[in-house]
């Protein structure tokens, strides 16, 4: 009896057993099924979309600098260094492949967290449209800006809107979707988008620094697409120019509470101190290496005679310098004698192996030791600049002059503001009673001189389509050029950076001309 | 009647036996005396008699004689042993018994593990491989059971992939059948899924089965497609309380050391390299050293950074005690070991405490319990060999002029010409501590239920502590490498828990001697809940106080992370024989886990295995030189449900969360769902033969087998408009077919002498045969040695892929025309493969592969009176070896590497302008990677061990109570056979997938043992 007993109990616990539980969610990270859209939640995916555009230190920071090593404000660091191919515009993905493949990879992942927030955010009934809205401006911003990118590097590229990406804009499923047109980019997600950010953002970034998107940023973003959208490629001229014109004078005018002015003197934009200012820089990353988000400038930017650890990844353009005026801009932006250890006497940058200065604008991020010496770690602090005040001016000068064929006060005040400022109290040539042409070219130089190595002369150069002219002052790189017959091509096969092999072998993608 | 493995199990039941048996330690009644024959005269040597009804037995010794003390004149005495009929017989007033033990065809079959219950070997269809552990020991006494089984199971590679004490082999069972999630065969031990061998006191191992088919494997579903490796520890036997004693003293050295420069010539050297760099490119640098420097350094030598790496010698030692006994009803069994580990580097070393407490009581006839309560503590250091800036590499390569440390007492941190960190700094500096603590609980129910039927429930539960600490003070690599130097320290904490619980009902019955029939069914389910803390804290206030006081710290950080899996699982299996010939076995298990997506979650595995044994047939009965001859068919599938490292909730996208500048919190999607994942899944066909002759002193076992995964998990690229580059998935085919031929003969048996030997033939080849989307290969994914290999289809995994080095380009060949424009005379000349002029990355094809296509072995035993010794042999054949540890000393990424190599002797130079095989020191030397001439055979044929032991006569030990004493010297991996040049070319197989690459990894050494057996 005791056995049947037992052979039921036995039996019975067999069955009652098999009750572990196989559903078990993930318990260390979150998915979109687990997220709750307050408020807090919110701000940490807004604050993420800022850190996708970091990506990583060696990532935008790093790769807008490389990639733009073709303008002619920087060069090479070596010659033996791959960047030699984009300073002689001869940019394949031979030796670009991971460069352009990470520069891609960046602007849309920055773009897939923006079109989560855009679905999820605004379905979410937990919090009103009045806290929500302020942060949907900063997706709307940040998308804009990420695809702004993209079509200036790129050209046509995918219009992904859906965070799954399962289609594009235009409704084609994943497997046969296109490369979105230039103007279709422009006109269908950048301008709306930014003009959305623009009324949703708040005046002042609500972080009160320049590291968080505010009505001005989008404002700046906004004239830089104009002028762009009025040059190259799509030269839609005269109409754009009165846009960038009008949108650039809104920020001047004050219409907002939240003011800009130019920082006094120059220098002062690029003390670690300062890094967060919000009077004159309106948009920027700000890095710091030991929280996170570390920038790229510890190495990088000190030449090979400076010190045994240094990267030397770019120099200053010796012909740039030689050009730039003589202000204080001037002997603060460049480091043209080196200090070499065990010398006491300075070395020239005509005496260097590359016969180039060093770019002194992002040195105050690397911290010194007791002795005041520079301690070399490749991962430092600093910014990313993206827009300044500065910026603001010189656009409307440009797009004043432009909308209506000869400059008028403001836009000469603009242009002579900054070049006050350059003099820092000294002597400088006030602009005044310019032909039109001559304005335009005055206010593109001061462009060139102000914005030193800011990951900006290269698509100045494009839009205007000044690349080549600009990199005939180099005689290496001129002479690289006329070699390699850059001037016979299409200006697309070396405006445009070639897209990623893998994105032109998984999605079918023509590849851009070479 | 003798066969092989009863000639073993007489050995081991001799071993096992003499430990639970005592003497009797009073006489009153009377001595017998004995000795126990089989039919053939041959003696039976460990057979048991015991006076019945008492504990008072002995076994009888080598010439099968017995004598046995304080028996009574009334008593019976019983003699059994496994493979005969048991006898008794009344004492009827005689001393002396000549006995001759009857054979019993019904027992003579030993029992194999063949998980979740036990089979006759005789009734296998299966292709399983089994060995026990004490005959592995003898020859090769080792801490770690893996490389005491190296060699010894066809089909089954075990490779020592690192000399690091603690650090575990790699074991593949029939090659690879992953590309991503690859680990290697499911451990069981006693029932119990997981678990790792490394952490096994070895003499507490009984016996170690591999299943290696589907057919045999397919029982364990989702878990098994790998293989199945079964460890069965020993159980307490009744008897006296028995203490055994096993300890060895090993005394370790390097392999042959690299050879180096000596300070002087390199000094030259250097000087060389800026002269000819000068004329080359017409730069001006200045030599590095003065005619008076270079002798101050050929008179006093320099810095020995290979000295600084590796000890002279280093001393390993291991003591193993184990007691056991207990009545009919009750035993018990305690062990414990230690074992303390130098490694032959510096600083390098593992220690290791192992328990053991197995206690089975039977509570009633048809009711038994027991209890397996094991654990172990290990703590262990480790130095850098990791892939970036590798201690070795760094010691082959560091100028040898250069003094660790510069004028200020700073480690440099600089060569002569670049960057890179003085190799000390990795052996002097790291200061770490920690241990892992494994403790497992096991406890059973036996219930009888009826004739043959009968339930058992195991539960089973692990918990798994792991502490690292790590400080990085001042002068230390992470010092450097810091922002702005700082110290920092770390402290990572893991707290596992599991647990397995199975309920086996089986139903074992022999109705007749026709019809036998062993079912099984089960109900199996498994949790596992891992948890992990980590707390970081940097710009130390103290770095005395270090990772103890991590508060103490400017900047500190947490983080944890806990998972969770289960899993439920049912199995059927089924094994029919008819007429002792015609053999049946057929296996059904479902699976349902918790790491995949609700639609994916429930797989069902099956196979099927038919046997046949000729032998048995009439017609047969007259070929009296054979004894078995037993065909076997098995096809099954299974499944792989190992997911790559840090990836078990693949189904839900990840978002996790990253501080920026201000420490505020950003979301970062780390990857997107993909809920279609599921697990690999292999389709296995096996073709076995079993042989046996002359009453089986020579025996064959051949199997053919190939092997189709399909679903293969590949992180494979995706669209980047996803802001992913790639993702897993399951993307490819797989295949493996090979064969395996066991051969184990005794050629001499005679009363004093014996000689067993032993022969395993393997071969495998594992091959790619689709990829997805049509794909015709797939890069490896990853940096280091993941860049030198491709996976293509049609072709062999670990295919490695790069440049056809042709020497290097001579002044004349240039000056002709013959190189492509641009090119300088001195650098490397490479294939240019669709001959355009230009050598590019279209240039690239398959310079060789890593993944051995045959291996063999060859084991000896002998043994004379007291005499024992054992020879074992090992060899691997058919793979390439990528010496990277041979390029780095000359270049990398393309540039020059100013290492003290002697191969920069052979280097071109305006004199030696010759094709030389190395580039010259110019500006241009295009040394591009990954290249051919780094490419070498790697076969090797390896003497394993040499045992050679002596075992004191019983006779001597009895006035010292002592049952056995066993002493023995041997020596490991004496000779090493290869053309390869590197140190050791065992190592480089450690990965499957990178195969066949010599990355600075640990070399294994030489060693020499002297170590006892003892029981009393």
């Amino acid at each position: 009896m005791k056995k049947q007993i037992l052979i039921a109990s036995c039996s019975v616990s067999m069955l009652l057993c098999g009750c572990v539980d196989l559903m078990q969610e993930p318990r260390s990270f979150l998915t979109p099924e687990t997220m709750v859209y307050d408020q807090k939640t919110i701000e940490i995916m807004a604050n993420g979309l800022y850190n996708d555009l970091w990506f990583e230190n060696y990532a935008y920071n790093c790769r807008s600098q490389i990639l733009g090593v073709g303008a002619d404000d920087i060069v090479t660091g070596t010659m033996t260094k791959r960047y030699t191919f984009v300073d002689q515009l001869n940019v394949t993905n031979a030796q670009h492949d991971a460069d352009v493949e990470l520069m891609w990879q960046n602007m849309y992942a920055v773009i897939r967290s923006a079109n989560s927030m855009l679905r999820d955010v605004v379905k979410s009934e937990d919090v009103s449209d009045e806290v929500k809205n302020p942060y949907l401006g900063e997706a709307h911003f940040m998308r804009a800006f990420a695809y702004f990118n993209l079509v200036r590097y790129f050209g046509p590229v995918p219009a992904i809107l859906d965070p799954d990406c399962n289609e594009d804009m235009y409704g084609n499923a994943s497997g046969s979707i296109i490369r979105a047109s230039v103007a279709d980019i422009y006109d269908k997600i950048i301008v709306p988008d930014l003009i959305a950010a623009e009324t949703m953002l708040p005046e002042r970034a609500r972080t009160n620094d320049n590291s968080r998107a505010s009505r001005a940023a989008a404002k700046a973003c906004l004239t830089d697409v104009y002028l762009t959208m009025a040059g190259w490629p799509l030269k839609r001229g005269h109409d754009y120019y009165v846009l960038a014109r009008d949108k650039a004078k809104e920020v001047i005018d004050h219409t907002d509470t939240k003011t800009y002015t130019l920082v006094q003197p120059y220098e002062n934009l690029w003390k670690e101190a300062n890094k967060s200012d919000d009077t004159e820089h309106i948009f920027a990353l700000n890095h710091d290496s030991n929280n996170g988000t570390a920038s790229n400038y510890g190495r990088s930017y000190y030449a090979t005679e400076e010190s045994s650890s240094a990267w030397s990844d770019y120099l200053a353009d010796s012909c740039f310098y030689e050009r730039y005026p003589n202000d204080t801009r001037k002997s603060f932006n460049f480091i043209a004698n080196f200090k070499v250890e065990g010398t006491p006497r300075p070395l020239n940058y005509k005496r260097t192996s590359m016969r180039s200065p060093a770019i002194n604008k992002y040195r105050d991020y690397t911290p010194l030791d007791a002795n005041g010496k520079v301690i070399m770690t490749a991962q430092t602090n600093g910014i990313t600049p993206i827009y300044r005040y500065a910026d603001i001016l010189l656009m409307y000068a440009e797009a004043q002059n432009k909308a209506d064929g000869s400059p008028n006060a403001l836009a000469y005040q603009c242009l002579n503001d900054i070049r006050k400022r350059a003099a820092n109290g000294g002597t400088y040539t006030e602009a005044a009673n310019l032909s039109p042409e001559d304005f335009d070219k005055a206010v593109f130089d001061e462009r060139g001189w102000e914005f030193f190595a800011e990951f900006k002369r290269w698509f100045h150069l494009v839009r205007t389509e000044k690349v080549l002219e600009a990199n005939m002052y180099n005689p290496r790189v001129k002479a690289a050029i006329e070699k390699n017959g850059i001037a016979a091509k299409s200006k697309e096969a070396y405006y445009w950076m070639p897209l990623p092999i893998q994105e032109v072998q998984s999605c079918g993608f023509e590849q851009n001309p070479r | 009647m003798k066969n092989t493995f009863l000639w073993i199990y007489r050995l081991l039941n001799l071993f096992i036996i003499t430990c639970f048996c005592s003497l009797p330690i009073y006489a009153q009644n009377q001595q017998i005396t004995g000795r126990v024959l089989d039919k053939g005269n041959e003696p039976v040597i460990g057979a048991s008699v015991l006076v019945k009804g008492t504990t008072n037995g002995t076994i009888t010794d080598l010439d099968g004689n017995f004598r046995l003390n304080n028996v009574a004149k009334d008593a019976t005495i019983q003699i059994s042993y496994i493979g005969y009929k048991t006898q008794e017989f009344k004492l009827d007033g005689k001393t002396h018994f000549p006995i001759t033990l009857d054979e019993d065809t019904q027992t003579l079959d030993e029992v194999v593990v063949v998980g979740y219950g036990v089979q006759r070997k005789s009734d296998l269809t299966g292709a399983v491989a089994s060995v026990k552990a004490a005959d592995a020991l003898k020859g090769t006494p080792v801490s770690d059971i893996t490389n005491a089984l190296q060699g010894r199971l066809a089909g089954v590679s075990i490779m020592s992939s690192s000399g690091q004490p603690g650090s575990s082999a790699t074991i593949r069972v029939r090659g690879s059948n992953s590309l991503a999630s690859e680990s290697g065969p499911l451990i069981v031990i006693d029932g119990l899924m997981g678990g790792s061998l490394s952490s096994l006191n070895p003499s507490d191992i009984a016996s170690v089965e591999v299943l290696k088919d589907a057919s045999a494997t397919a029982i364990y579903g989702s878990k098994g497609s790998a293989g199945v490796i079964l460890i069965t520890t020993k159980n307490p036997e009744s008897g006296k309380v028995n203490v055994e004693y096993n300890g060895y003293i090993n005394f370790k050295t390097p392999y042959e050391l690299p050879e180096m420069m000596s300070a002087g010539q390199f000094a030259e050297l250097a000087n060389d390299y800026v002269n000819e760099i000068n004329a080359s490119t017409g730069s001006s640098m200045s030599e590095f050293y003065t005619p008076e420097q270079i002798q101050e350094f050929y008179q006093n030598g320099g810095y020995d950074y290979i000295d600084k790496v590796f000890r002279n010698m280093s001393i390993e030692h291991t003591h193993e005690l184990s007691i056991s006994g207990g009545s009919e009803k009750t035993k018990f069994l305690f062990s414990g070991s230690y074992n303390d580990n130098q490694g032959i580097v510096n600083n390098s070393w593992g220690k290791r405490f192992n328990y053991r407490l197995k206690v089975d009581t039977d509570i009633r006839k048809w009711l038994k319990v027991g209890l397996n309560f094991w654990g172990d503590y290990q703590k262990s250091s480790s130095i850098r060999f990791s892939q970036y800036n590798n201690l070795l590499i760094g010691a082959l390569t560091y100028p040898n002029t250069l003094s660790p440390t510069d004028e200020n007492g700073d480690y440099r941190t600089n060569n002569l010409i670049s960057p890179q960190y003085n190799p000390s700094i990795f052996v002097d500096t790291p200061q770490n501590d920690g241990y892992i603590y494994t403790s497992r609980l096991q406890g059973y129910v036996d219930v009888k239920l009826a004739k043959g039927l009968n339930f058992r429930m195991t539960q089973g539960f692990t918990f798994y502590n792991r502490n690292t600490q790590n400080l990085y003070g001042t002068g230390s690599y992470e010092y450097y490498q810091s922002y702005g130097q700082q110290t920092s320290a770390d402290a990572r904490s893991y707290h596992n828990y599991s647990w397995i619980n199975t309920n086996i009902l089986s139903y074992i019955r022999e109705f007749n001697e026709d019809h036998r029939i062993n079912a099984t069914a089960v109900l199996e389910q498994q949790y596992a809940n891992n948890y992990y803390l980590r707390g970081f804290g940097r710009d130390l206030i103290s770095e005395k106080l270090g990772y103890d006081a991590l508060g103490m710290s400017s900047l500190h950080t947490v983080e944890s992370e806990r998972d969770i899996t289960t899993m439920l699982s049912y199995l059927l299996r089924a094994n029919y024989v008819f007429k002792n010939r015609y053999m049946v076995t057929a296996s059904w298990r479902r699976d349902g886990s918790s790491a995949l997506a609700k639609d994916n979650r429930w797989e069902n595995f099956w196979a099927m295995a038919l046997a046949w044994d000729i032998k048995k047939e009439k017609f047969m009965q007259q070929v009296d030189f054979m004894d078995q001859f037993k065909l076997r068919f098995g096809y099954g599938e299974n499944g792989n449900q190992t997911m790559p490292s840090g990836q078990d909730y693949l189904a839900w996208t990840q978002i996790t969360a990253e501080k920026d500048k201000d420490g505020n919190l950003s979301f970062v999607t780390e990857r997107l769902a993909n809920r279609d994942v599921r697990w690999e899944r292999t389709s296995q066909f096996n073709y076995g033969l079993d042989l046996g002759f002359f009453n089986n002193r020579l025996t064959a076992s051949v199997d053919y087998y190939t092997k189709e995964t399909k679903d293969v998990l590949l992180y494979v690229n995706m669209p980047i408009y996803t802001g992913f580059t790639s993702r897993y998935a399951n993307a490819g085919t797989v295949t493996n077919k090979g064969f395996e031929i066991t051969l184990g003969a005794d050629p001499v048996v005679t009363k004093n002498f014996r000689w067993n030997t032993s022969v395993t033939l393997s071969r495998n080849i594992g091959k790619v045969k689709e990829l997805a989307d049509g794909n015709s290969y797939a890069d490896l994914s990853g940096n280091y040695e993941n860049k030198y290999f491709r996976n293509i289809v049609g072709e062999k995994i670990a295919t490695m892929w790069g440049y056809r080095n042709e020497g290097v380009w001579t002044s004349e060949e240039v000056n002709a025309g013959l190189a492509p424009v641009g090119t300088e005379a001195g650098s490397y000349k490479y294939k240019d493969k669709d001959n355009n002029g230009v050598i590019d990355e279209n240039d690239r094809e398959i310079i060789g592969n890593g993944q051995p296509s045959f291996q063999w072995s060859w084991n000896n035993a002998l043994s004379y009176k007291g005499f024992d010794f054992s020879l074992f042999v090992i060899g691997v054949h058919g793979f390439d070896i990528y010496n990277y540890t041979r390029e780095a000393r000359l270049s990398t990424n393309g540039s020059i590497v100013l290492s003290p190599t002697p191969e920069w002797e052979n280097r071109w130079t305006p004199e030696n302008d010759k094709n030389t095989g190395v580039a010259g020191f110019i500006g241009n030397r295009n040394a591009l990677t990954p290249s051919s001439q780094y490419v070498e055979n790697g076969s090797f044929v390896k003497v394993k061990s040499i045992t050679l032991g002596y075992t004191f006569p019983e006779n001597w030990m009895k006035k010292a109570t002592i049952n056995r004493l066993r002493v023995y010297v041997s020596l490991q991996n004496p000779f090493l056979f290869t053309g390869y040049s590197g140190m050791d070319p065992e190592v480089t197989l450690q990965k499957s997938l990178t195969s066949g690459i010599d990355w600075g990894y640990y070399p294994n050494g030489r060693n020499y043992l002297v170590g006892l057996n003892l029981s009393f």
